[in-house]
Formats: structure tokens, sequence, C-alpha cells
């Protein structure tokens, strides 16, 4: 799908980019805290899984170095997804890779009716969680992207592009 | 405007580029703060209560043990036994697990009376995971009489799994036999029993290891540190619980299916019990039954009071109270699945208590059959399994002033909240590490590590941590709910004479 960027009024460049700006706060600020617990593992979040995709995320959550590996790629996925939306540096990619690892989170413990978890919520839900408001956001970003006008990415496509000129 | 000119990159680019970057610096920022905000917590809570140093992890279980291959026997491999093997290193595949150090044990003899538990456990002995460095092992030899077993010169050391029914006898044999020992909970089956082995014991140079493994437990530690340091005030009342409903009789049913009678040596499996004809029931339910254990207050509250003595050092209770029945299970059982005990410790001023209940599982109060143990204090009230959650008292005169020098720290909390997982104190206590459900990012086996410091104790002489004192002391004060329940009478320790009445 072609986006003619500049056809943004301010107003909507202005919250576009707040909403980019925050869901990166978001994100590196959960790969932050878990750098800085040496003890935080994703077993328990695996372990805790629920409905059709359990089996898997608890075969995860069972192989110790598979559960390393993973909770490994989660920290240092959250963190460069959150500075990247925040700088609106690769934006596409952290953006989409944003949406895979919530996805991930919500079908590990989906917040339907009769299931019951271990660990906090955080909230009440049905059927709809943070997660999948998160998700629905990212999507938003995906098609109204703002980092080629507002972000590290502006300066990128434009050295792309003289490149390609010269 | 040529192409040229349009993708020349100009000052208005930059500053758009990077408008954002000004977010970091905030993040920068609040992150600093919110350390400096948890440091502050920290040094407030350990400055007075030293508990760190119990918090940090020891890892020296990741290395290769050093000295001399010991040569190891196991009596009973049903499963238990299995468990025990596994935590040995012991492997039906050929694997080489990383994590856990080389024990330098070798599994020599494997002793059962049902010749598939055995075979099984001897194809386990062939290989063991933990061996990195290619140390090559033979297979174990079976014996049918554990007698012949400790016969065997070649033989260091014992680990018995039996049913409670053979405990007593075999041990007083390995001591004879001059092999160290490792056996499971509950010691004896009987108070007569526990005496003769207390003597013989006595007289012996053995290295004992009783099978309380939660020793090992780092919440358990922190625990004892937190009553020694006073945290929770004056601690008047302790209970704890066992909630489960695993159908036990659909088990049994099922996994009867399976067996051979012929393939079990059922006069040998009696031994000194009554004589009876063979039953599934008995041989896989043998814990239901008082011939051959203690019920589950033996098997499961067991447990529950070695947690609590190795954290309050009770010891021995003055007088016990049982009362219980089978009021739910429809299987043929002879030990209550209904049950509550009182344990009354009066010199220390205190009150234990047991609740067992074997028709629900109590999802409400203990999740998934955790075990909490509760400690009642003056100032706070401990929840206690693998976890360890704070919840000091909103009228405790001590936390109240804390909450003025530092109202962040337990303002929000609330005792009366259901909602402990989001309770200040909880917080704070994970913050400083607490949690230890996890060690190195993975559960260590602490059967593993009871096992390492048994053979570590044979090897040097370093005092274990089951020693026979905690074994008797758990034991006897098994043995007199058992006595209470069964002679529906209240049960008395004379500690002088050592006698229970």
């Amino acid at each position: 799908m072609k986006v003619e960027q500049n056809n943004y009024s301010r107003l909507q460049l202005t919250f576009l980019v707040a909403l980019r700006v925050l869901i990166g706060w978001h994100f590196l600020y959960e790969g932050i805290v878990k750098v800085l617990n040496p003890d935080w593992s994703a077993f328990g979040f695996l372990m805790d899984s629920k409905w059709i995709f359990s089996d898997l995320f608890h075969w995860i959550a069972d192989n110790s170095a598979v559960v390393a590996f993973v909770s490994i790629i989660n920290i240092w996925g959250l963190i460069l997804i959150g500075i990247g939306l925040i700088l609106g540096l690769f934006t596409r990619i952290s953006t989409i890779s944003g949406i895979i690892l919530l996805s991930s989170y919500y079908l590990c413990a989906p917040p339907f009716v009769g299931l019951e978890y271990l660990s906090p919520s955080g909230g009440s839900y049905l059927i709809v969680d943070k997660n999948i408001i998160e998700i629905a956001a990212l999507l938003v970003l995906l098609v109204f992207p703002t980092a080629k006008i507002i972000g590290v990415d502006r300066l990128l496509s434009k050295m792309i592009s003289s490149n390609k000129d010269e | 405007m040529s192409k040229e000119k349009k993708n020349k990159i100009k000052r208005r680019d930059f500053l758009a580029g990077f408008a954002t970057v000004p977010v970091l610096g905030m993040f920068g920022y609040g992150l600093f703060s919110q350390l400096d905000y948890q440091q502050m917590k920290k040094r407030f809570f350990s400055s007075e209560h030293n508990l760190n140093e119990f918090i940090s992890e020891n890892k020296s279980y990741l290395d290769d043990v050093q000295g001399d291959i010991i040569k190891v026997g196991i009596i009973g491999t049903g499963r238990r036994g299995i468990n025990l093997l596994q935590s040995l290193g012991c492997s039906e595949e050929n694997t080489i697990v990383s994590g856990y150090g080389d024990l330098k044990i070798e599994l020599v003899g494997v002793c059962d009376v049902y010749d598939k538990a055995a075979e099984k456990a001897l194809a386990m002995t062939a290989n063991n995971k933990f061996i990195k460095n290619g140390r090559h092992i033979k297979p174990a030899v079976r014996y049918k009489h554990y007698q012949n077993m400790l016969n065997d010169k070649n033989i260091d050391a014992v680990i018995i799994s039996t049913p409670d029914h053979w405990h007593a006898e075999m041990i007083l044999d390995a001591i004879s036999a001059g092999k160290h020992i490792y056996v499971e909970r509950c010691l004896t089956r009987t108070l007569p029993e526990i005496y003769k082995v207390r003597d013989a014991i006595k007289n012996s140079s053995i290295v004992f290891q009783y099978g309380n493994q939660n020793r090992h437990l780092q919440s358990n530690k922190v625990a004892r540190q937190m009553m020694i340091q006073n945290i929770l005030g004056k601690v008047a009342s302790v209970k704890t619980h066992t909630y489960r409903n695993t159908n036990a009789g659909v088990t049994i049913e099922e996994l009867s299916k399976a067996i051979n009678p012929k393939d079990i040596d059922w006069k040998e499996w009696l031994g000194n019990s009554a004589a009876v004809p063979y039953s599934a029931k008995r041989f896989l339910g043998w814990r239901n039954y008082f011939d051959y254990g203690g019920g589950l207050h033996a098997d499961l509250f067991s447990n529950e009071f070695d947690t609590v003595n190795q954290v309050l050092s009770l010891g021995i209770p003055k007088s016990v109270n049982a009362m219980g029945g089978i009021f739910y299970d429809k299987i043929d059982r002879d030990t209550p699945d209904v049950f509550q005990a009182s344990f009354d410790y009066p010199e220390n001023q205190l009150l234990l208590t047991y609740d067992a209940d074997l028709a629900n599982s109590n999802i409400i109060e203990s999740k998934s059959k955790i075990k909490v143990k509760e400690i009642i204090g003056s100032e706070a009230w401990l929840k206690l399994d693998s976890n360890i959650v704070m919840y000091p008292d909103p009228n405790s005169d001590y936390y109240k002033n804390k909450i003025k020098e530092n109202a962040a720290d337990f303002a929000a909390d609330d005792a009366a909240s259901v909602q402990a997982v989001s309770s200040a104190s909880e917080k704070m206590l994970a913050s400083l590490g607490m949690v230890s459900t996890f060690k190195n990012k993975s559960y260590v086996d602490v059967t593993y590590l009871h096992l390492r410091e048994w053979l570590r104790g044979i090897r040097t002489g370093i005092v274990v941590s089951g020693t026979f004192n905690t074994a008797y002391q758990d034991t006897v004060t098994c043995l007199m709910a058992t006595k209470s329940y069964l002679e529906n009478k209240r049960v008395r320790y004379n500690n002088k004479e050592d006698v229970v009445s």
C-alpha cells in the first residue's frame, strides 16, 4: 500500500508520533526491567499458558536451553523494538516485530472465558486485553507510518535515495 | 526541484530525524530515578535486616565433584527410588546434561522385589547424564534380597527408598554392615523402631542423611534468618496444610493392570507385616495402610514439619492431639483422608497446626497444590513455600513506624487484601531477590543438592543438613500424631526420658 506521508495534518502527525513513542517507551522499559532482574525467566509465564497453544509454550518452558534462548530473544527484542519506535529507526521492522511479540504473549495467555492464570494480569479483561489493544495500535502505526517524517528513518531514506542517484 | 536537491540532507531533516531523541534522555532519567528509589528501599530494609547474604546464589553445584568414586546401592526402586536415581544423574538415555556436576559415584547395586522396577533401575544405572569427561561406568548388579547387597564389600553407601515398614530393619542392618545411609521420610513406621535406630546410630560412625531435601530451599534459609532477626515479632502460631484431590483409587487401578503378580516377591515385600494375599491396592497404595506407612500426615506433614523445624527450631512437641477419618475416599484404606492435628509447644508459647484434606485440592487457598506454610507473628504474617510473601500487620507498632519513616514501603500494603501478588510487601521482597524458585534462571533440583551433600559428608566428614536429629524430631512428631489418632487421646512427649506416652 502506498502512503503519501506528507498528507498528515499537523495534529494527526503529532498524535501518531506520540503513539509511536509511547509504545516504544513501554517496550523499552519492559525489556530493561528484565535485564535488571537477573532471576527473570520466561519460565513462569510460559508454564502458565492456557488454550490451544499451551503445549507449545509448555514445551519451550520445559526445555532449559530453549527457555533461556526465548528469554534472551524476548528481553533484547523488547529493548530494540522500544528504541526503534522511540527514535523512528528501522521503524517498519520494529513495528512488525512488536506485533509478533505481543501476539505471542496474547496467544500464550489469552483472556478467554474460563481460562484462569496464576500470574497477575494487572487488570480485568474479557477477550480484549492490553496486548491486543497494543497490537491494534501498532497496526495503526504500520499503515500510518511517521518515521520518514519524524524519525531517524527520514535521514536513512534520504541517504539511501541519494546513494541510488549517484 | 531536481531529484538531487530533494535528496540532499538539510538542517531541517536533522531536526526532524532526531526530534524524538530527547525522549530517550527522559527515559534514562526516569530509569535512573527508579533504580535510585529501589536502592533506597533495599538499603532501608537490609540495613536493619541483613538478609542479602542469605539471598545470594551459591553456584558451586555446577562444578564436578572432586575425590574418589563412591559406590552406591539402592534398595527400593519404585517411584521415589527412580526419582532419586534421576537426581543422581542415572538415565535410560545416554545423554549429557549440563548444569549439574558429576557426583563421582557409581551405582553398583539395585535391589527391588518387583522385577520390572529393578530392571528399569538397572537400565538407568548404565548411563549417567552428569558425566562429561567420558568416564566409563558399568551397569549395576541386581540383588533380590537387600541383605546380599549389604554383604557386598564393594558397596560404600546405600539409599533406602522402600515403603516405611522396611526402613528400620534395613537401617539397622546397614549400620551393622558399615554402610553410609540415605533414607526417605518417614524414618520408621513405629515408635519402638525409631528408639532402636536411635541407639544404633549413636554407636556408629556412618554418614546418615534423611530425605528432607527441602533443607536446600533458598526460601527456607531466608525465612530462618527472618526469624532470627525477629522480623515477624512474636510468633505464636504456625499453620501447615495439605489439600489434594488426586483420585488415588483410579490411578492405582490403572497402574495395577500393567503388573503381573508373578514378577513380585510378595512374601519379601510384606516382610514382618501381617501375611495377606497379594493385593495391587496394598502394593501400589501402601501409603493408605498403617501396616506399611504412616498415612498422609507421615508422608506429607513430615515435609511441612521439617520446613517449620528448619525455620523455627521447634523440635518435638510437648503434646499432640489428632483427629480425622476416612470421609471421602471410596478405595480400601485404613489411614485417614481427612486429618487435623495440633502440636503444642508451651515452652516456645506456640501452637503448630496441620490440616489435610484429600477430597479437594483447594485451588482458592493454595493454587495448584502449592503447600503454603503460614508463620503468624505479632508484626507480620509470613507465607512460605518456594517463595516468601510477608504481610505486615496494619496495626503493628513496628511497621506503623516504618510506614511513617518510609511511606512507600508499606503504605499501600493491606494485610486483609486477597490480591497478594500485587501487595507492596511482595514487591519489596521480590525486589530483594527473595523469590528463590529460580536459581541461575532455572529450577535447581533440591534432591540433587541433598544427595550431593550426603556424598560430600562421606568424603570429607562435613556435617550434612538431614542429620539423624532432624529425622528423629520429624518422625517422632509424625508418629505422635498417628498414636493420637489411633488411640483417640492426647499424646505427650517426655523430653527428659525421651519417650512418648
